[in-house]
């Protein structure tokens, strides 16, 4: 016979004693509270319930500040990943795999692939490397180096693809730029997407989310300028 | 280094956020967009309106075509390859020469010589849709290569200068000429290095040039000032510029036009969603020119009539005097 034990740490005070008033008083609504799912369940929503924290992160930064990200959501998704490697090595290891994916990118550009093929080819490229970097790293006793198994694939893979594109078509610079720009986003995405009491305040009060989407859809009506705007535009104010 | 947006306010900049919710969102209506995102069916609407546009030599729609590609070239010296769908410039090939002696070696605008299965893969490339918007399986326009009028001789780095109005409501609003650079491989779009050079819209006469968000009075590998050219036939480009507005039923319009020297004006293509570099190049914000045709719009206006108006409010010496009036 063999027993298995899931354990998550969960800071229930509060909670616990909410949950046993509305038992006395007999209120229902406490029994769609998420923390009558099951532990697992409940592990993965904490993280999912982060996720509209991060793309309001992104909604602030391309439309306020105006930074340029490849794709709309893959910096919440590498932030995302970010969770699991811890920052410092989510980004090394985010670097080294979007670089040597380039590298290898421009060599089979070489072979004149079709798109999709080349596109998949990508795609195995990156799971190779990602199993290499891992291999490599704990053979080194680094044991971070396995989690970059976390990182998005299929999103690092189309991240390649987009930025040998713009290298190509806009050159270096444009592609560094908003390269660049993706991993700033997904850092301050994954500085908001950690701090420990919004986590909890919103997996505690879902219905927070519904503050989020206000903000969301109050930002879809903001027209002033984009700080960056106030850079790029700096000629006009002269005359 | 930043400026106060109160300023840029006053100066009537338009910015990105307000250019996509208040004119983009509220003028262009989605099911219109494909009429100037493909670029085989603006070409269609405009020669069906009687405008000029470059000549089609053929049409690669897909993989299997993509060796039809020698027979649609023929013996032609000069040809320009471009996706349907592509956006800001991207994947246009310009072959402007052949080599003497092997037929299958073509010479690009810039110099470089490439093979015709160079040329055939990238045309696989356009029709896998690797340069399209939506990145969907794309068309390959092969057409006439537009040989500059000698207008812009010395201010262009190989390509093809041309010429970028915006057309609001039907009333052309801000123009500048695009002038191609070293660093923009030839292509006449400012974010891949070339330089705009803003337009006075009553005299046709270019201000000053914008490269990358800076201001510059000379081209960058010429030497030769972008300031006082005189460009031809401007009423014409003003009059087919607002007709643009008819073919697509778009509000808010990028219409680009360039100068053959044998055929004059032609347009281009046309553009849903024109960049705001136009405005650093002319030294002048957009949103209180749109301001004033929302003011003196009528819908019985002819296209002809709205090149006028235009020529009449937005000349560079009445803005001045404006300026200098508040």
């Amino acid at each position: 016979m063999q027993v298995d034990f899931a354990v998550q740490e969960n800071h229930l005070a509060a909670v616990t004693i909410a949950e046993s008033q509305a038992a006395k008083r007999g209120a229902s609504l406490i029994s769609i509270s998420l923390y009558r799912l099951p532990i697992q369940t409940q592990a993965v929503y904490s993280v999912l319930l982060m996720i509209p924290i991060g793309a309001l992160v992104m909604v602030v930064l391309r439309n306020f500040v105006g930074i340029d990200a490849f794709g709309t959501f893959m910096p919440v998704l590498i932030a995302l990943a970010f969770r699991e490697t811890k920052l410092f090595w989510g980004v090394i290891l985010f670097t080294m795999l979007v670089a040597l994916g380039l590298s290898i990118r421009f060599f089979l550009d070489r072979l004149r692939l079709l798109l999709v093929p080349r596109l998949s080819a990508v795609l195995i490229v990156v799971v190779m490397l990602m199993l290499v970097i891992s291999l490599v790293s704990h053979r080194l006793g680094l044991e971070t180096g396995l989690s970059v198994a976390l990182f998005p694939m299929v999103i690092i893979a189309m991240t390649i693809e987009r930025m040998s594109v713009v290298w190509e078509e806009r050159g270096a610079a444009d592609a560094m730029r908003a390269g660049l720009g993706s991993l700033v986003v997904a850092v301050v995405a994954y500085v908001f997407m950690g701090i420990a009491w919004l986590e909890h305040l919103i997996f505690t009060f879902p219905e927070l989310l519904l503050v989020v989407l206000a903000l969301v859809v109050l930002a879809g009506r903001y027209t002033g300028y984009r700080l960056l705007e106030l850079r790029r535009f700096r000629a006009l104010a002269d005359n | 280094m930043l400026v106060s947006p109160r300023i840029l306010r006053q100066a009537g900049v338009l910015g990105l956020n307000e250019r996509n919710t208040e004119f983009i969102a509220r003028l262009n209506p989605r099911r219109l967009y494909p009429r100037v995102d493909d670029k085989a069916l603006t070409k269609k609407l405009a020669i069906e309106a009687g405008m000029p546009v470059p000549a089609l030599y053929g049409i690669i729609n897909h993989q299997g075509e993509v060796r039809a590609f020698g027979d649609i070239v023929g013996d032609r010296e000069s040809f320009v390859i471009k996706p349907a769908q592509g956006s800001g410039g991207d994947g246009i090939l310009v072959v402007t020469g052949r080599s003497q002696r092997r037929s299958n070696i073509y010479r690009l605008a810039s110099g470089v010589r490439i093979s015709a299965a160079e040329i055939a893969h990238h045309i696989s490339n356009i029709v896998s849709g690797q340069y399209s918007l939506s990145g969907n399986p794309d068309k390959a326009l092969i057409e006439y290569c537009v040989r500059f009028d000698p207008v812009f001789a010395d201010v262009s780095y190989q390509g093809v200068p041309d010429i970028r109005v915006i057309v609001y409501r039907g009333y052309p609003t801000m123009a500048m000429v695009r002038l191609p650079t070293r660093a923009s491989d030839g292509k006449a779009n400012l974010h891949q290095g070339a330089v705009g050079a803003g337009v006075d819209m009553s005299l046709g006469k270019t201000l000053t040039g914008v490269l990358g968000n800076d201001v510059v009075d000379e081209h960058p590998d010429t030497g030769a000032l972008v300031t006082g050219l005189h460009i031809p036939r401007w009423d014409f480009i003003l009059t087919t510029a607002a007709r643009g507005f008819e073919v697509t039923g778009l509000g808010y319009l990028g219409v680009d036009i360039v100068i053959d020297r044998d055929l004059g004006p032609m347009i281009l293509e046309m553009n849903a969603r024109p960049g705001l570099n136009i405005q650093i190049a002319n030294c002048a914000g957009l949103a209180d020119r749109l301001a004033c045709i929302d003011e003196i719009y009528s819908d019985e206006d002819t296209p002809a009539d709205r090149a006028r108006i235009a020529r009449r409010e937005f000349s560079a010496a009445r803005q001045a005097s404006i300026l200098f009036d508040n």
